[in-house]
């Protein structure tokens, strides 16, 4: 139980402490530049990810590994690599230029969300989005995932064991997708039913049924502004010099 | 409570015209087997469920216009803390009542601070549900009621599933509050140690009602409705039998 919440340790990082809604907006920022880049601007993509490998590096995150993270990624990148080369009027050359480009876009823009993410502790998240006016049901939606998700992934793994605990012999595909499709109205219904006894909790502490307000805790200090302009500085630099 | 009764959509009938009374400053253990309709007839001492018959609470008749104020003074604390603790921090949690009341920022962090010390839940507080202990669960959801300084405090099986440790942990923290408990619960040994009245309930219906040497010594009436006498009371009996 050493962890607070699901960003391990983001507490006591340095960048931890910034306000989130002053990472939100460098993040928007960042993932704008990188989007605007043309496809010819390879020094300019190799300053930006030593710009994030800064950031790790201040945060004390290990880059390698929020890379290898994003292994899970990769897949889908190669899906976006085969539209390219399958659609288009493009030379192969050109849109294998494109895939590149794209690719290491993707990354970047990826690999900075991992870094805020690690660096942000979710129930700030969570209050940087509703002091940004995001619609309460958005964050309250967000909040319930998060917050049921575990509850959620050990119900399954429980009905899962329960099968496992009373399956003989050896295992036949067909048999396992009957299983598993019983399975899924069952955990519907646990779903149905908790979702059912949480909103009656709600009501009996006063929830009026329409917005679930939240104590706002989030105070923007001088040095939150002073980082947030001094990161906005680096990234203008990086645009205009490379 | 007078002839209450309830009905869930898939036709199984929950309450049948249950009635009884409880007084200031006691503790009602409500008794039963599971199916008794002790979670269901809870549900109603605040309006989360409401079904024909008459539900009064500090002389107000629960309906939708007095749902508010009721609210604010019974405190119904659930039997899977999960369902109770469902914000992304604990803080957050126990804030919530006070949030829906709109009251001062200040008083709000006072408040809860108070109450998270009182129940040596400190530096929990920015922690996720999903990272405490049962017992640690349980407590925080106690602290979600207690913070709204209830006069009425509802539980429903408080004790279950926790260590031998933290229930007696709790069953002293229980032991302390002054206000009107109602605690409905399998744990007959808890029942006998903090209750000043009892209540049995099987099939919807008030079976017996007494004071818990009546009630919990009753070894018919227990086992007629899938009950058992608790260890404790046996002990008790038995050492009086025995000659100095």
């Amino acid at each position: 139980m050493s962890q607070t919440s699901t960003s391990p340790g983001a507490a006591s990082l340095s960048l931890g402490r910034l306000d989130p809604r002053i990472k939100i907006f460098l993040f928007a920022a960042f993932s704008l530049a990188v989007a605007v880049t043309p496809v010819s601007g390879e020094r300019r993509f190799a300053a930006y990810f030593l710009f994030l490998l800064a950031i790790a590096a201040l945060s004390r995150q290990s880059l390698a590994r929020s890379i290898k993270q994003m292994a899970l990624l990769f897949p889908f990148l190669l899906g976006l690599g085969l539209t390219i080369f399958l659609f288009g009027r493009e030379t192969p050359a050109q849109k294998l230029n494109l895939f590149l480009t794209l690719g290491i876009k993707t990354f970047l823009i990826l690999l900075a969300l991992q870094l805020f993410l690690l660096t942000t502790e979710f129930y700030r998240l969570l209050k940087a989005l509703e002091s940004l006016r995001v619609p309460s049901l958005a964050v309250a939606i967000v909040s319930f995932a998060h917050r049921y998700l575990f509850l959620f992934r050990e119900e399954v793994g429980r009905l899962m064991k329960a099968k496992e605990s009373r399956t003989f012999g050896r295992k036949k595909l067909h048999r396992e997708i009957t299983i598993v499709s019983h399975l899924v109205p069952a955990i519907a219904t646990r779903s149905l039913q908790r979702s059912e006894r949480i909103y009656a909790a709600m009501l009996s502490r006063g929830y009026d049924g329409k917005t679930i307000r939240t104590l706002d805790v989030l105070k923007l200090r001088k040095e939150d502004i002073l980082v947030g302009c001094l990161a906005t500085f680096l990234l203008a630099v990086i645009i205009i010099v490379f | 409570m007078k002839e209450l009764s309830f009905t869930y959509p898939d036709q199984t009938c929950a309450l049948r015209g249950v009635s009884f009374s409880v007084y200031r400053g006691e503790t009602l253990a409500i008794i039963g087997p599971n199916g008794a309709g002790k979670s269901t007839l809870l549900l109603h001492l605040n309006g989360v469920l409401r079904g024909p018959g008459r539900v009064e609470v500090l002389s107000e008749s629960v309906s939708r216009k007095s749902l508010r104020q009721i609210r604010s003074k019974v405190g119904l604390v659930f039997h899977d803390p999960d369902d109770q603790l469902f914000m992304p921090t604990i803080f957050d949690d126990v804030a919530f009542g006070l949030v829906q009341q709109e009251r001062p920022v200040d008083e709000i962090l006072e408040r809860v601070m108070r109450i998270l010390r009182a129940l040596g839940l400190e530096g929990l507080e920015r922690r996720s549900a999903a990272h405490l202990s049962l017992g640690e669960k349980k407590k925080a959801a106690l602290a979600t009621v207690l913070v709204l300084e209830p006069e009425i405090l509802v539980l429903d099986e408080p004790a279950s599933g926790l260590d031998p440790g933290t229930r007696r942990t709790l069953i002293g923290l229980l032991k302390k509050f002054s206000m009107t408990k109602i605690i409905a619960s399998h744990d007959l040994d808890l029942v006998a140690e903090i209750a000043s009245r009892v209540i049995l309930m099987d099939a919807g219906q008030v079976i017996a009602e007494g004071n818990p040497e009546a009630i919990l010594g009753n070894q018919d009436l227990l086992e007629g409705h899938r009950l058992e006498v608790p260890l404790s009371v046996v002990l008790r009996k038995a050492l009086k039998n025995i000659p100095l």
